[in-house]
């Protein structure tokens, strides 16, 4: 299989795609899916139970999810459906509505289509507490940063700059105000949310040459890794002089570019480290685990890999592969919980696996958590800031709660 | 919409107002109304500016600015220290009489005897109560005519010493009460209809608190109106304090205003405002201080601020507040001087609303000059225009004045099209208006603008309105949309519009990128490398925009080699590119791009630098030997020439061009003398420190030499 197609551009395509892929995989399936069932049924565990679902309207794709992993006490998640953003709560799972809807927003634009939230907070000034804000981008290649906890959640700062739509974002993990974007420009944009200025552009000669699908920060703040369509998995370091002293400088404007000097954006042409070795297709996850990374294409596995210092350069060091089916459309996110003991995948039918991270070994051994009733493709999951909720978002506007036993 | 209107239109169609005309007038008003409500509320909620500030609002401005003149830093503390001490301690309070208002009185004078009341009674028991009068004394005040143009006032003055405390556990109430007695009049009156509240002789009682059971204080330094009603129709005294007032307390007002009627005017009128207007009242002027009067119970006629805005928002003190609703005893006070209120334009007018030159709605005659769409008072008639025009935009406004009758006329602006005016990146960037200001941006700057102001007067209404407001300042055009850097497309802010963010200098990357790709080549050796990056960062360098020297076409290859030489002859040297540069300028000769002088002129040029310092001689060669015993370097090639002619031509200019004499004797030189004094040497001559390449190769030559 090529090429694979986004099932959200064509639904007959994306039919045609996975029937060839379902037609090519179902021997392989059916043999794990047997297996699969001998080990269920020794090992006698599915630590997740299903818990509710609800549709969403206008339900159609959802492509973002996320958990608020600030939150110590609630467990708050949003997903993005079209121009909507909803914010709902996970209460206990034995009350009437164990998903309570808290609060939406709207996108004005009604074609905007969000592909991406990602959440943070910001200082509330004067006050020594923090409000949660979201950031959420689209096809409109516009990172729209929502306060939560206002009286009208309306969005209060935009950032322009991107010329495709924007597939993924992360925040730093450090300083909560600094948000890097990744886009179908072929480029990720570094941002500081506080003034809306754009710190530092990664792309050019020696960047991607196509969209990019997601990126991730190491824990440290040090540096990112970024994958896309060009097959191409990118490191790069956020500690040269150049960028540290950007960085330390943009905050010197304020939204309006009004400070001493103006302030432009730098551009970073070279990665650190850039491979095609690990994936022959679109890759459309990357996910740092301590210094060595694990990413996704749509090859229906996960590779768990890391850099290796050899005579002819840094080269990639494959260190296990997790098989998982029925996986082979792309943008079709993996999901690591906060305490990187799981590893949540979703299929094209419905399914999520997942595995456990949690041992000396790894073990190519997947947990199935699916219902009857979830058959369309699962987008993204997320993890609960304890690792007990897990919820995911499905093509048919569906939003599943599963908790762990 | 038609423009040429004449009066005589609409007054021929204003009686015709049918149904569906009716509706054409709400179509039309309806938007502009829904929207400026809305706007209003959100002023009221978080202002963008405060009126008062307007120019030609100069009306709702009650500060003046005289204070600043000579304001200290220490006055804050004074003011605070004043603020701090406890109000009305030991202080006196005197008693102004302005005049004395009954339409119904003859006399020109009345007296008036100001008693001080003591009420108090113990906490437990209320009913048992000591009252006691003490007499302050009398005055001789005006009747029925404000007397602006005497200077002195009848005053009475009630000591501090009056207001004592008797004992913390008794609580006492004063109040002020004032018998006015109507003297005689004197005129021949016996021709007066039979009016029966026209008499000789009237009293009248009025009262005032001072201080409640609590101690409070209940007057402030100011103008009352104290309504007095005459002994027989006076109601004593059931509340002693307003601040203890039910909710009801417009009920009250009703009550007593009705009660008053039945005694005083036996009318039905229960308007109490009116019922206030026409009761007589005495005004009194009241001023804490701790100074008492001079002279003989007369003071000086103070200045009063004239109140000119009874609905100001911005500025409503909190004695207005409460004077305004409340009332003691009979007694209504007021803190405005009603008299002075009104201004010269007390005219009234109304609004007409036009539709298709015809006339749809007229109001009633009206003269507040209160925004109907913004409940603003604007206190006179052209602020209230002038503030229409602006600030609703939406509709048109035009002034006439017909037969002695004002108007407005009002139709909708169809030319308004509701464009944001502001500055794009406002809404673009998401400064949305949070909770309070924030600091907007700004598209242009004015340093100093001081035009000219225009003196106000009605008549710039009365043209017919274009809805393009006149403006004498140029506004700086074309700043009222986004652009975008092209490189970045981040927004361009305004303070970036100087700077060129297009120009196109080398940038880094692209040298990098040069250099790494040189070094990618597998079919040139390490001296080409060097050489063709040297050269091509030469060449983008001045190829691109700089100010001087820009390289475009053939005829400044030989430009460039000067400059090359000038620039980088030095790096050429010491990287040991000699024989690579003479190779390139023989194969720029071959392509025709240079003239046989421009070789020799270079090459004489090297020769030069090389003769300039002779270390550098000597290190050429140890360099190059260094160099081809390390790097095992192929004979030089080139892609258009054969390896035999490059290899012979080395071998030609290594022999030919370096002088053998100063090969020699720089040979010499380095052997005899000793190693230490070499690099010293260098760097004078040089001025560059000797990297470790050169180290090394001195090194080696040392031992090649001792060898």
């Amino acid at each position: 299989m090529t090429n694979t197609v986004k099932s959200a551009e064509n639904e007959s395509e994306n039919d045609v795609s996975s029937s060839t892929s379902e037609s090519r995989s179902q021997s392989s399936s059916k043999q794990r899916r047997s297996k699969k069932a001998k080990r269920g049924r020794k090992g006698n565990q599915n630590p997740y139970k299903f818990v509710t679902y609800l549709t969403e309207t206008p339900n159609t794709q959802i492509f973002a999810i996320a958990f608020n992993h600030f939150i110590r006490d609630r467990d708050i998640f949003a997903s993005a459906n079209g121009n909507k953003i909803s914010i709902y709560e996970c209460v206990d799972a034995d009350d009437e509505r164990p998903v309570q809807f808290l609060r939406a927003y709207i996108e004005p634009d009604k074609d905007e289509v969000f592909n991406c939230v990602v959440w943070s907070y910001e200082r509330l000034n004067g006050s020594s507490t923090a409000g949660p804000i979201l950031a959420a981008g689209g096809v409109k290649g516009m990172v729209r940063i929502v306060q939560c906890n206002r009286d009208s959640m309306g969005g209060f700062k935009n950032l322009l700059g991107h010329t495709g739509a924007i597939n993924d974002m992360k925040f730093h993990p450090i300083h909560p105000h600094l948000l890097i974007s990744g886009s179908k420009d072929y480029s990720l944009r570094l941002w500081n949310i506080q003034n809306s200025t754009c710190i530092a552009i990664f792309s050019g000669i020696r960047g991607h040459r196509d969209e990019v699908l997601s990126v991730d920060m190491s824990a440290d703040g040090r540096t990112m890794i970024s994958g896309g369509i060009d097959h191409n998995i990118m490191v790069w370091s956020l500690e040269t002089d150049e960028l540290k002293e950007k960085i330390d400088a943009c905050s010197s404007v304020d939204g309006f570019g009004r400070g001493k000097r103006p302030f432009a954006a730098i551009r970073v042409h070279f990665p650190e480290f850039s491979t095609r070795d690990v994936h022959g297709n679109y890759v459309d996850t990357v996910k740092y685990f301590g210094s060595s990374f694990l990413s996704k294409s749509c090859e229906n596995n996960i590779i768990w890999w890391k850099r290796k210092e050899t005579p002819k350069g840094m080269q990639v060091s494959k260190l296990f592969t997790f098989d998982i089916i029925d996986s082979e459309i792309w943008f079709m996110r993996m999901e690591l919980d906060l305490q990187l003991t799981q590893l949540a995948v979703g299929s094209q039918n419905g399914k999520v696996f997942i595995f456990n991270l949690d041992t000396e070994k790894p073990i190519n051994k997947r947990i199935t958590v699916t219902h009857p009733k979830c058959t369309s493709p699962v987008r993204q999951m997320s993890f609960s800031r304890s690792g007990n909720i897990l919820v995911s978002a499905c093509d048919d506007g569906t939003v599943w709660r599963f908790d762990k036993k | 919409m038609p423009r040429s209107r004449t009066s005589d239109s609409f007054k021929t169609r204003k009686d015709i107002t049918p149904i569906a005309d009716t509706d054409l007038f709400f179509q039309t008003f309806e938007k502009p109304t829904q929207i400026y409500r809305y706007l209003k509320t959100r002023f009221i909620s978080s202002p963008l500016f405060l009126h008062r500030t307007l120019s030609y609002m100069k009306g709702r401005t009650s500060r003046n600015n005289k204070s600043r003149a000579e304001f200290k830093v220490n006055d804050i503390l004074s003011t605070i220290q004043n603020k701090d001490q406890k109000p009305n301690e030991n202080e006196n309070l005197i008693i102004g009489f302005l005049s004395f208002y009954d339409s119904h009185l003859q006399t020109n004078y009345v007296k008036v005897e100001t008693k001080l009341e003591k009420i108090s009674y113990k906490r437990r028991k209320e009913s048992a109560m000591t009252q006691n009068q003490i007499r302050i004394g009398e005055s001789r005040v005006i009747v029925n005519t404000d007397n602006n143009g005497t200077d002195k006032l009848p005053a009475v003055c009630v000591s501090a010493t009056e207001f004592d405390r008797l004992g913390d556990n008794v609580q006492t109430t004063y109040q002020l009460t004032f018998d006015i007695e109507s003297q005689p009049f004197t005129g021949s009156t016996t021709d007066e209809p039979s009016n029966k509240y026209t008499c000789y002789s009237k009293t009248y009682h009025a009262e005032l608190p001072v201080f409640d059971k609590h101690g409070r204080n209940l007057l402030v330094n100011g103008l009352y109106h104290v309504t007095a009603l005459e002994r027989h129709a006076f109601r004593p005294s059931h509340m002693l304090c307003w601040e203890n007032f039910p909710s009801e307390a417009d009920q009250h007002i009703a009550d007593w205003a009705e009660e008053v009627n039945k005694y005083y005017f036996a009318e039905e009128d229960s308007n109490p405002f009116v019922t206030f207007d026409k009761t007589p009242k005495i005004q009194l002027y009241m001023e804490w201080t701790r100074s008492k009067i001079t002279g003989n119970n007369y003071i000086p006629r103070p200045k009063f601020i004239t109140d000119q805005h009874n609905n100001n928002k911005e500025n409503t003190s909190t004695v207005n507040g409460t004077a305004t609703t409340g009332t003691v005893n009979g007694s209504l006070l007021n803190g405005h001087d009603k008299s002075e209120l009104q201004l010269v334009e007390k005219k009234a007018f109304i609004f007409q609303f036009i539709v298709n030159n015809s006339t749809k709605q007229r109001t009633e005659e009206r003269s507040d000059f209160i925004c109907p769409w913004c409940s603003l008072n604007c206190i006179r008639i052209y602020s209230l225009i002038k503030h229409l025009k602006l600030c609703h935009a939406r509709l048109l406004f035009q002034y006439v004045e017909d037969a002695g009758k004002a108007r407005v006329d009002v139709y909708l602006n169809e030319l308004y099209d509701g464009s944001y005016s502001g500055a794009p990146h406002d809404i673009l960037l998401g400064s949305q208006r949070q909770n309070g200001p924030s600091r907007r941006n700004v598209v242009t700057n004015i340093m100093v603008f001081r035009p000219r102001r225009p003196t106000f007067k009605m008549s710039e209404f009365q043209e017919v309105d274009d809805g393009e407001l006149e403006q004498q300042r140029q506004y700086i055009s074309g700043h009222n949309r986004i652009y975008y850097h092209s490189e970045t497309c981040i927004p361009i802010m305004p303070k970036e519009l100087d700077y060129d963010s297009e120009g196109e200098p080398d940038p880094r990357w692209l040298q990098r990128t040069t250099k790494q790709m040189i070094d990618e080549f597998t079919d040139v050796n390490e001296g080409e490398k060097e050489l063709m990056k040297l050269w091509n960062l030469h060449v983008m360098k001045h190829g691109k925009s700089s100010n001087h020297s820009r390289f475009v076409g053939d005829c400044q290859i030989a430009l460039a080699c000067d400059l090359f030489l000038k620039e980088k002859g030095a790096e050429l040297l010491e990287k040991n590119l000699y024989r690579n540069y003479v190779v390139h300028l023989s194969s720029m000769f071959n392509y025709g791009l240079i003239s046989p002088q421009t070789i020799i002129g270079n090459i004489r040029r090297l020769n030069e630098m090389l003769k300039d310092d002779q270390d550098e001689n000597g290190k050429l060669k140890a360099n190059r030997k260094a160099h081809v015993a390390k790097a095992n370097i192929k004979p030089v090639v080139t892609k258009r020439e054969p390896e035999k002619s490059e290899s012979q031509d080395s071998k030609e200019s290594s022999n030919t061009k370096v002088n053998p004499k100063d090969e020699k004797k720089g040979g010499k030189v380095d052997k005899e003398k000793a190693t230490a004094k070499v690099p010293s040497k260098h760097n004078e001559v040089n001025g560059h420190t000797p990297n470790s390449k050169h180290k090394g190769s001195l090194a080696l030559k040392r031992k090649l030499s001792t060898a």
